[in-house]
């Protein structure tokens, strides 16, 4: 469905991607981890397109992302990004509708379909009781439930996710990774999420790759790339892996 | 789409009243039906251009604002904050210097300086981290200052009495109004209106964040291309018009958010509306408050605007 093939990108002349391949299944969930400042938010932007990259290239259902307008891949493709403050007073409601933004024309107002996409999304993320609350008047969590929304909302069959669980609690953190699980096991769509819960990508995650200054330096199951041996290489701590008891999953514990 | 309908009949009407007013009140008061030869040449010779080119700056401003405003994700983008006006006003003296009285040339040299200090503010606010407040203010300080002083370098070259009447003109003037600064300015507000309101969906998104809008299809370059290139246009026509009418495009646009909300689709073409409101009841102060003598309209448009700068600054 999306494929990068051995991509680097540079800003100012330092690399900060390099030769990473990636492919993105239908049904699938990849989760990407890393140390700060590994390339994980780069690699998602390369993913979308929305940094350019000086090799390599990436395919959207074997098209080049080069040849496609920003329009083609915001059809396809929905991000949800690391959320941002406006200055300007704007609602939830109409926050979520700028996600339909690729499928109008520009001075356009939205039709039956967005509205209606708008909607469910907001009922998916529990926002009803939001809707016409002003971004700026909410929490952190629930913000960062509003920028999901609003990708839910544009339909994209490849989902990227840029820590979406960053500010959230522990029941919308579940409810963010159901809401992503659903999505991919009942309309195959497929998804990249950048977590710094291990195990959330454990639990979730179909494939996990791991990343360090730059590189994919691992990448397969859980089970395979999320070792005490690869935890300690990436993020020079020590870990305790055993069996979460209640899913069978790997289970992650930190020993300080 | 109902809801913007029914606010621009709104304005619209408050638009044709204030026209009204502006036409009908002053020094002296002008009768529509009067057959006093003198009377009719106050109302048509002499108020009808200067009203309708007021409403024709008014419009161009406060368009030019909302769009800059959107594009740079901050309500303090303002043309005569950011020097775009300031540019404007050099490339008319310019053109004044170089061509004389070949008038044409004045817009045509406006539009270029609003273009360039455009550009030169954007890039030296634009760091790779993105475009905070305080940025870009300074930035708009800075290329404003140094426009300034060359714009006073320039008026060393003028006799007494032009030097006043450029004085008078550089702080916002709509006593010098001509029909064809109303017809070039009237085109300009036309054309940068359609152009602003064509990309509202677009600012919709460009205004949470430049990555925000890349992510959901918007060809960003192309939006700020013509989003700077609109209201270049339209503040190089006014200000060759009027000269510098400061804080239009500051007021009116935060005034219809408060009132209607951000969505580009009603903020953008409403600014237009309103904006021509604002600045031809601004003008009718200005001819009324110490008449018989008048001000400058940029001197009341400014003292209204600088508490609200200060405001948003604070709250920012």
């Amino acid at each position: 469905m999306l494929e990068a093939r051995e991509i680097s990108v540079q800003y100012g002349g330092r690399t900060v991607l390099s030769d990473a391949s990636l492919c993105l299944s239908p049904g699938k969930i990849t989760a990407i981890v890393g140390a700060n400042g590994a390339g994980k938010t780069t690699l998602l932007k390369a993913l979308n397109g929305s940094v350019p990259i000086s090799s390599g290239e990436v395919l959207l259902d074997g098209t080049s992302l080069a040849s496609l307008s920003r329009g083609e891949i915001a059809r396809r493709v929905a991000v949800v990004a690391q959320e941002t403050e406006s200055r300007f007073p704007v609602t939830v409601r109409e926050f979520v509708l700028t996600g339909r933004f690729a499928y109008g024309s520009s001075f356009g107002w939205e039709d039956a379909k967005d509205l209606e996409a708008a909607t469910c999304a907001i009922a998916a993320c529990e926002l009803e009781n939001f809707k016409d609350r002003l971004m700026n008047n909410l929490s952190g969590g629930e913000r960062q439930r509003v920028v999901l929304a609003r990708a839910l909302a544009a339909q994209g069959r490849v989902l990227l996710l840029d820590e979406p669980t960053a500010n959230l609690d522990l029941a919308h953190q579940t409810l963010m990774f159901r809401l992503v699980v659903e999505r991919c096991a009942t309309q195959q769509y497929a998804s990249a999420i950048i977590t710094h819960d291990l195990n959330l990508a454990a639990e979730f995650a179909d494939e996990v790759v791991m990343l360090a200054a730059g590189r994919i330096v691992h990448k397969g199951a859980p089970r395979e790339v999320l070792t005490a041996a690869n935890i300690r290489e990436i993020f020079r701590v020590e870990v305790i892996l055993d069996t979460n008891p209640s899913s069978g999953k790997a289970r992650v514990t930190q020993v300080y | 789409m109902k809801r913007a309908v029914k606010i621009a009949v709104v304005l619209l009407v408050v638009l044709a009243a204030a026209i009204a007013a502006a036409l009908l009140f002053g020094a002296e008061w002008a009768s529509p039906f009067s057959n006093d030869a003198g009377e009719r040449a106050i109302l048509f010779d002499i108020r009808m251009p200067r009203v309708l080119l007021g409403a024709c700056v008014g419009a161009s401003l406060a368009v030019a604002g909302a769009g800059l405003q959107a594009l740079l994700r901050n309500p303090l983008a303002e043309p005569y904050l950011l020097g775009v006006s300031n540019g404007a006003a050099l490339g008319t003296m310019l053109a004044f210097v170089v061509f004389g009285n070949y008038v044409f040339a004045r817009p045509l040299f406006a539009f270029a300086g609003a273009a360039i200090a455009s550009v030169v503010v954007y890039s030296l606010a634009k760091t790779r981290a993105g475009m905070n407040v305080e940025r870009l203010v300074l930035s708009g300080v800075i290329v404003t200052t140094f426009l300034s002083s060359v714009i006073i370098m320039l008026t060393t070259l003028l006799d007494a009495a032009r030097l006043r009447s450029f004085t008078f003109w550089l702080l916002g003037d709509l006593s010098q109004a001509t029909w064809s600064g109303v017809y070039l300015s009237f085109g300009a507000a036309v054309i940068a209106t359609a152009i602003l309101a064509s990309q509202s969906r677009a600012l919709n998104l460009m205004m949470l964040g430049e990555r925000d809008a890349v992510d959901f299809g918007v060809e960003v370059g192309r939006v700020r291309l013509l989003v700077f290139g609109a209201s270049s246009l339209v503040v190089g026509a006014a200000v060759a018009a009027s000269g510098s009418v400061g804080y239009v495009g500051l007021i009116v646009p935060h005034l219809l958010r408060l009132a209607v909300g951000s969505d580009n689709r009603i903020v953008v073409p409403m600014s237009a509306i309103a904006g021509a409101a604002f600045v031809v009841l601004a003008d009718l102060a200005a001819r009324v408050a110490i008449a018989p003598r008048e001000l400058p309209v940029g001197a009341v448009t400014a003292l209204l605007g600088a508490p609200l700068f200060i405001y948003l600054l604070r709250k920012n």
